[in-house]
């Protein structure tokens, strides 16, 4: 089953936002394949909206984990929109205290683009 | 299997068990397995908790009405209350100390463990009656 | 922006994953932390747990940089929880949380998200020094290379074991050795252990513990007291940190092994006394570190009603040895020691708890001591019991065994003691615990060597604390001398404590010596306690579990001072070891033709007095088992005797091997150059001693 994404471009920064409510084992691959193939075209600075997203499980944030890998010392992937879940679910995994998190997508893209 | 229960409570801590049974009691006739029947059952009674402790603040006398619905492939629960609403929505400015854990959203774990069992957790909230669906889907 | 400070955690987490890092299922078995094909399978019990977190530590350090908060869908199978984790460097250390559900009957689960809990299966508890905090373990995957190191099969019937204290063995500057209170002191001492002759060295706990637990206070130095002896163990498969000199997070498993074949590279094999009757975790006000936080029900013993800790051992808590899991974790648990770590046996203490059930009860076949007796990899292991429990049950003799289980017998340290102080009634006794204590094991259809026979442990007096006070002198653990056994069997000789009197201290000596000799010329298995073979003293602190200084180290210097001592020992257990007589398979059978007499004697040849004011027993050993005669006199009166002596057979003349009231170098000779008797027909014997002739075929040395 194919993680269902919106991918779109703006300057430098690539938004990628998941239309998924929940974000496990199932479309881990996915995500980790489409950041993948981002990174590979040269794209290194990445929001990612999660905006619609009501759970993430371990496998998850593994697929973050190893995104923020991919992208290096010469990028960034930061999250966008995180809900009340997502947001606890972040504090509660120490993720907080490893990814930048903006309120909104317009925040975040303006926070990479300049930086 | 098709089908509907409500299930009405006072708001009382003592009492929720027997809403666990109940819970339980119907998962096993539904073709998921047993552990995922007590998680279920968890859930349930975690929102329920929840419910009587943030919703009604501990206090007793007010209903606690859970309404199961069941079909061919799901089973949903709606934990209804007429007290507190819950706090959602996000939380533009967050100075929090990543140490604190009592920081957390309403209900801490469970929501948590909710999020973690069920396929989809809703919160809603109108003219005063606030309704927590927890959906399983098999 | 929202969140603060990403920056702390990045860096850090970024160096600890790879590209292909991964978070999947995994696999339920084994349990523990496995290290295999690239990755990392964790996997923990935990029956009623709701949420189960997998917490990651880079290497060192005390704040956790991820936590993974485990699918109960995906991640668990039946009650265990399970991940295997991809691309993360092997060094890094772990820990779980545990969420229950809310609400949950309190009295039964104690689930604290807050603590951040040690797997029962960690190998290796990084404590880096002797604060006793604990950062979680790595996952271990060590090699060692063992080159031929092989099971050294010493039958249980020719063991002679040494029980020792690791740190206070080696922890005093007298010992000399390059690092003193570690696994690598006791190798270092392997020579001596060699030299002395012993085949078996029996460590007090080796596996983790919190030594800083005491909230007493020594009264005279004001310092806090310790847990020393380490009966309270936090896990069961990692060597204690605190007992290696290594700083890596594997060291303390290297340097164990290494131990290991050094001892069984010098003819020692090793046995460990285990704890599985309770855990250093406490009672329910004490914060969980382990068991309690993943799964308090499953783990310990407690009321169905009410949910209160049993508190069979005295500790706190009792652990639910007979629950399939907890079985499972203790049988995984030996036999990762005997395949892994090389260990030859095991010494369970407080073992009739593993005797009980759920509820505490007693059972009749309690299925762990079943299977671990049935275990084939543990089916040459040295099985050892101390056969009671602190709640006064009491199965010395009766212990459920299968034919495998050996125990300590209580009855020949307490029968002992009380003949050679001189008690009336205690010569039939004495007969008995002589001859391996038939009417315990022969009786529960076991064998001679199935009776561990001891006169000291670390329990109660040293031997020569066990001449020199009739009473306990513990004010210095701190509860006011209410600790500590009041029964001890002993007796001072005339004077409290060290004495000037020369005729006291020679009467001491040979008090020691009488016991000594007693343990090593009987059938079943000496245990000797470590260092009274020099005449190691706690200073009549009979309960020195909390003393980490002189009083329980072992103070080498002894080993000059008492240098005649240590050749006692030494030629008792040469003694021993070159006549199988004493080292007898089996008990004798009733009415049938035998390879071995044993002739009782009184005074008078073939006159045993068994009265009840009799304070002697002789006994002559002969027969094909017995090639070389040999004679014991066993004279526990104040007054000398001089004491008929059987006839030596055709042209064997009787010789002396040791008289405990000669002075020394004269107590004892060197086996096999016994000093012939220019008197083959009586033999004065002085007044509280034991006499040891062996009757050689005249002209032979």
């Amino acid at each position: 089953m194919l993680m269902r994404l919106e991918i779109k471009k703006s300057g430098r920064v690539t938004v990628v936002k998941s239309l998924e409510n929940r974000m496990d084992a199932k479309v881990a691959v996915d995500f980790k394949t489409e950041i993948g193939r981002i990174v590979g075209k040269g794209d290194r600075w990445i929001v990612f909206d999660v905006s619609e997203i009501t759970f993430v499980d371990s496998s998850g944030l593994g697929a973050i984990v190893s995104s923020l890998k991919m992208v290096g010392k010469e990028g960034d992937l930061v999250i966008a929109g995180a809900g009340e879940t997502v947001l606890s679910l972040f504090k509660l995994t120490r993720m907080d205290r490893v990814f930048q998190m903006f309120a909104t997508e317009k925040e975040a893209v303006d926070a990479l683009a300049g930086s | 299997m098709n089908g509907k229960i409500k299930l009405i409570i006072d708001s009382d801590l003592s009492d929720v068990f027997l809403i666990g049974l109940s819970v339980n009691r119907i998962c096993l006739e539904i073709p998921v397995s047993e552990i995922d029947a007590y998680q279920i059952e968890v859930c349930v009674v975690e929102a329920v908790n929840n419910t009587i402790k943030h919703a009604y603040g501990s206090e007793k006398g007010h209903e606690v009405e859970v309404l199961i619905d069941m079909d061919v492939e799901s089973i949903t629960f709606h934990i209804c209350d007429t007290g507190k609403k819950m706090e959602t929505g996000k939380k533009p400015t967050l100075e929090f100390d990543p140490e604190d854990r009592e920081n957390c959203p309403e209900g801490g774990m469970g929501l948590f463990i909710m999020h973690q069992v069920m396929d989809e957790v809703k919160y809603s909230s109108s003219q005063g009656r606030n309704v927590l669906a927890l959906t399983k889907h098999f | 922006m929202i969140s603060g400070h990403p920056e702390n955690n990045r860096e850090r987490l970024l160096k600890i994953v790879e590209k292909g890092f991964e978070i999947t299922r995994g696999r339920p078995l084994p349990l523990g932390a496995t290290v295999k094909r690239g990755g990392i399978n964790f996997a923990v019990f935990s029956k009623h747990a709701t949420l189960l977190t997998l917490v990651i530590f880079s290497p060192d350090e005390i704040e956790p940089i991820i936590e993974f908060p485990l699918d109960p869908r995906c991640n668990r199978t039946g009650n265990i929880w399970h991940a295997f984790v991809k691309g993360i460097d092997p060094r890094i250390q772990y820990g779980y949380r545990a969420a229950g559900p809310s609400g949950c009957d309190e009295k039964f689960l104690l689930f604290n998200y807050d603590d951040v809990l040690i797997d029962p299966y960690a190998r290796a508890l990084s404590d880096g020094g002797r604060c006793g905090k604990y950062t979680p373990p790595p996952p271990v995957d060590h090699e060692f290379n063992w080159e031929f190191d092989q099971p050294l099969d010493i039958h249980l019937a020719d063991s002679i074991i040494y029980e020792m204290h690791v740190r206070g063995f080696t922890i005093h500057p007298s010992s000399g050795v390059a690092h003193p209170g570690t696994f690598s002191g006791i190798a270092e001492k392997a020579p001596y252990l060699k030299d002395l002759g012993v085949t078996a060295v029996e460590l007090m706990p080796v596996t983790e513990f919190d030594e800083t637990d005491n909230l007493r206070v020594h009264p005279v130095t004001k310092r806090p007291l310790r847990n020393f002896w380490g009966y309270h163990p936090l896990n069961f498969f990692s060597p204690k940190a605190g007992y290696s000199c290594s700083e890596e997070l594997e060291g303390p498993i290297t340097e164990f092994k290494s131990m290991v074949k050094t001892l069984h590279e010098a003819g020692i094999e090793v046995i460990l006394d285990m704890v599985f009757n309770h855990t250093g975790e406490g009672d329910k006000t004490r914060q969980s570190t382990s068991f309690r936080g993943l799964d308090n029900k499953v783990y310990y013993m407690m009321d169905p009603d009410t949910g209160e800790y049993l508190n069979f051992s005295g500790c706190g808590n009792t652990i639910n040895c007979n629950h399939p899991v907890v079985r499972d974790m203790i049988l995984d648990c030996l036999c990762y020691w005997v395949t892994e770590m090389h260990v030859d046996g095991f010494r369970f203490d407080l073992a009739s708890i593993m005797g009980r059930g759920r509820e505490g009860q007693v059972l009749r076949n309690p299925p762990l001591l079943e299977r671990i007796a049935a275990n084939p990899v543990l089916a040459n292991t040295k099985l050892i019991a101390e056969a009671w429990d602190a709640a006064g049950l009491y199965q010395v003799g009766t212990f459920p065994n299968w034919g495998r289980w050996a125990e300590w017998n209580g009855k020949f340290r307490d029968d002992v003691r009380r003949f050679v102080k001189g008690d009336a009634g205690m010569v039939s006794a004495l007969a008995t615990r002589l001859t391996g204590s038939a009417d315990l094991y022969k009786k529960s259809r076991r064998e001679p060597f199935h009776s561990i026979n001891f006169v000291t442990s670390h329990d109660g007096f040293t031997l020569k604390d066990l001449v020199s006070y009739d009473r306990k002198h513990n004010e210095i653990n701190g509860e006011n001398c209410r600790d500590g056994e009041n029964e001890n069997l002993s007796w001072n000789g005339g004077e409290e404590g060290p004495s000037d009197s020369e005729e006291i201290q020679a009467l001491r000596n040979r008090q020691v010596r009488n016991m000594a000799s007693i343990l090593m010329l009987s059938w079943g298995v000496p245990m000797i306690l470590g260092g009274d073979e020099m005449g190691r003293t706690q200073k009549g602190n009979n309960n020195a579990y909390c003393q980490d200084n002189e009083i329980t180290w072992v103070d080498w210097d002894l080993l000059e001072k008492n240098r005649d001592l240590f050749r006692f020992f030494q030629r008792l257990i040469k003694f021993r070891k070159m006549h199988p007589v004493f080292r007898r398979r089996a008990f004798l059978k009733d009415g049938s033709e035998e390879d071995l007499t044993i002739a009782w004697h009184g005074f008078e040849n073939d006159r045993p007095d068994w009265s009840e004011n009799s304070r002697s027993v002789a006994l002559c050993l002969s027969g094909r088992a017995c090639p070389d005669e040999i004679f014991i006199i066993n004279h526990a009166h104040w007054e000398s005797q001089v004491f008929e002596i059987p006839s030596a057979g055709e042209e064997k003349r009787w010789r002396r091997f040791l008289d405990t009231s000669l002075v020394p170098p004269f107590d004892i000779s060197e086996p096999g150059q016994e000093p012939g008797l220019e008197n083959q027909i009586t033999y004065p014997v002085g007044p509280r001693s034991v006499v040891v002739l062996v009757a050689k075929t005249a002209g032979v040395l």
